[in-house]
């Protein structure tokens, strides 16, 4: 009985994978450096052939419906290295578009791999996608390793705080958590700052819902002029354009068990490069859509 | 004088040292004492140890299975009893492998307890006693729980948060916990903690491989967690190793790599039957508790939430890796009935 489930499912699989899944895609996933077993998974959970399906969908998203314009890939390095990046936008549309990025764009392919909060460990289907394509928990021992492992991790210190913006607030950066910085300095990474320009006004929140995201025990729950009021529908992005901007590596130097204080310091002057960043990118444009 | 350069990290590097660093049997032993040699891993145990090794079982009850290639006299004592004191006392053995615990959810819970906590005392004891010069204890990664906030690599040092969530299996993390302590207060006797992933092969029965051999397998609805399972060939050759070792510690003994529990499945050619997660916690408690299923209440957790132990001590200081490939491990734990 069993073996019949298997083959059954591996051939409605195999006939979707086909119309589905974009070779190239697949074919850059397979590049990317990860260490996978046997079995084609990764320690984490990431599977190149699980995740081909998702990463088309993000490349037809990155393409055609953003249209991304990415500048600046070059300095993401070879090996280990933190991205920071600005964050908002309510669904974390912009670390999506910065993988895809990474994956179509960079030559080789690189996985920058998304720190996940607890909830989506706890939440069915999303718990399980998420490893599929490459992300983790945010734990700072899986960061380690990672980072051992020489991968590239996305970190976006403005957290909750970030995504829980209005559209009122956008591309004004929160303050930064030092938790990348500790973690730079003892794992002697890179940092790489990226402004992030589009993703912030996808979903454009005018008010977050705090009480009712409470009720959910959701980080936040944005409401925006079309969500959750169309439903499903309005939870669609608005087709913003992406301008992601990478800028020059930092090597930040340091104890990694100094006091906060000046690992704050830190944190504030990576701050103000991402910031830069967001504002050339902002300048580069001529509107929301464009 | 300047400071000398504080290491990395050093809170870790500080704790490890407080464990490791003894250095008390050096040669390896030539007369072994199983204690749980009646059990099918023991048997197995006692059957691949050396034969450079003198094998003596010890155990509460008759073997099952009389099994033709049984290595060993076996001595019968209740662990707690004066009888089991005089084996330590006749045989002399320099060396003590524990594998006798309890893992049958459906024992009632004193009586597991009796085995794996006071047992585990008492033949501590004893083997002080009688200057056992070296003591490896079998016991399970389980002891770390299934938890959200596990991250990919669990080491040595992480907390046991078994007790957090699974009271029906405290008395295995208490008894892990009595062994550590032990290894504090014993730094004349040099003593092996060993933490294995699930054990699969023919000779071992668990929670986690009468799991993966019911027909159809529950799993949880839009869960697919990554899960480790250990060969019960590797976990010989880690207590072979672990019986040489120059230092006392506690090692994970993780399998050839984790993989997902569907891809488990598929290998087993099981039919999962996905359960949404928040019936899955009551149902278990109600085959539980009527129809004496055995599973413990939260052992759903297990097939929510990834459990991956991290190997590189076991490597650095034992030099074990698992040898059985990762698809000859997942086949193991196949049983046909």
């Amino acid at each position: 009985m069993g073996t019949t489930f298997w083959r059954l499912r591996d051939g409605v699989e195999g006939a979707l994978r086909k119309r589905l899944v974009d070779p190239a895609v697949e074919e850059r996933l397979r590049r990317v450096p990860a260490r996978l077993n046997e079995l084609g998974y990764d320690p984490w959970g990431f599977s190149p052939e699980a995740a081909a399906p998702i990463y088309t969908l993000g490349a037809l998203l990155y393409r055609h419906w953003f249209r991304v314009v990415t500048s600046g890939l070059e300095n993401v390095p070879e090996g280990r290295c933190l991205l920071v990046a600005n964050h908002g936008g309510q669904i974390a549309w912009d670390g999506f578009l910065l993988t895809v990025a990474l994956l179509l764009d960079k030559e080789p392919p690189r996985l920058a791999r998304g720190m996940g909060e607890r909830f989506i460990t706890n939440t069915p289907f999303l718990s399980s996608l998420a490893a599929r394509l490459g992300h983790v928990l945010g734990d700072p021992e899986n960061c380690r390793r990672l980072l051992e492992h020489e991968e590239s991790i996305m970190v976006f210190p403005e957290g909750v705080r970030g995504i829980s913006k209005t559209i009122f607030e956008r591309y004004e950066l929160r303050e930064f958590g030092s938790g990348f910085v500790r973690l730079a300095v003892a794992t002697n990474t890179p940092v790489v700052p990226i402004g992030i320009v589009g993703a912030e006004e996808a979903m454009p929140g005018i008010w977050d819902a705090k009480p009712i995201a409470r009720l959910f025990s959701l980080p936040s729950l944005p409401v925006t002029p079309f969500f959750p009021w169309l439903g499903p529908i309005g939870a669609i992005p608005l087709p913003t354009k992406v301008r992601i901007t990478v800028g020059e590596p930092i090597r930040l130097e340091g104890e990694p068990e100094e006091p906060e204080e000046a690992a704050r310091k830190k944190a504030e002057l990576v701050r103000a490069r991402v910031q830069a960043l967001v504002r050339t990118g902002l300048a580069e444009r001529q509107g929301i859509f464009s | 004088m300047s400071e000398p350069e504080r290491p990395r990290d050093s809170g870790r590097i500080e704790r490890l040292e407080a464990i490791h660093g003894w250095e008390a049997a050096t040669a390896p032993p030539r007369k072994v004492l199983v204690a749980g040699a009646a059990g099918g891993f023991g048997t197995l145990v006692c059957r691949k140890l050396p034969e450079s090794m003198e094998v003596v079982g010890l155990d509460q009850v008759e073997r099952h299975v009389p099994e033709p290639g049984a290595r060993g006299k076996l001595h019968v004592a209740p662990f707690d009893k004066r009888t089991a004191e005089d084996v330590f006392k006749r045989e002399r053995p320099d060396a003590l492998v524990h594998v006798a615990f309890r893992d049958d959810p459906r024992a009632p819970s004193h009586d597991r307890y009796k085995t794996n906590v006071i047992g585990t005392m008492r033949l501590l004891e004893h083997a002080a006693r009688y200057h056992v010069s070296r003591v490896v204890v079998v016991s399970t990664g389980t002891v770390y729980g299934a938890h959200p906030l596990n991250a990919t690599f669990i080491d040595e040092e992480s907390p046991l948060r078994a007790l957090e969530r699974y009271p029906e299996i405290r008395d295995r993390v208490e008894a892990d916990q009595y062994v550590q302590s032990w290894l504090y207060r014993r730094p004349e006797t040099t003593t092996v903690l060993l933490r294995p992933a699930h054990i699969v092969g023919p000779h071992v029965s668990s929670p986690f491989s009468t799991y993966l051999n019911s027909q159809p397998v529950p799993m949880l609805l839009g869960f697919d967690p990554m899960v480790d399972l250990v060969h019960e060939d590797d976990v010989v050759n880690a207590i072979v190793l672990a019986l040489s070792s120059h230092q006392s510690g506690v090692y994970n003994v993780p399998g050839p790599g984790p993989v997902p529990l569907s891809a488990v499945l598929r290998i087993l050619e099981r039919t999962p039957l996905p359960i949404p997660h928040f019936l899955a916690y009551p149902v278990t408690r109600i085959l539980r508790s009527v129809a004496r299923y055995p599973f413990e209440t939260q052992q759903a957790d297990f097939l929510r939430y990834p459990l991956v132990l991290s190997g590189e001590r076991a490597k650095d200081e034992l030099h074990y890796t698992a040898r059985v490939s990762l698809e000859a491990t997942i086949r193991a734990a196949k049983k046909d009935r």
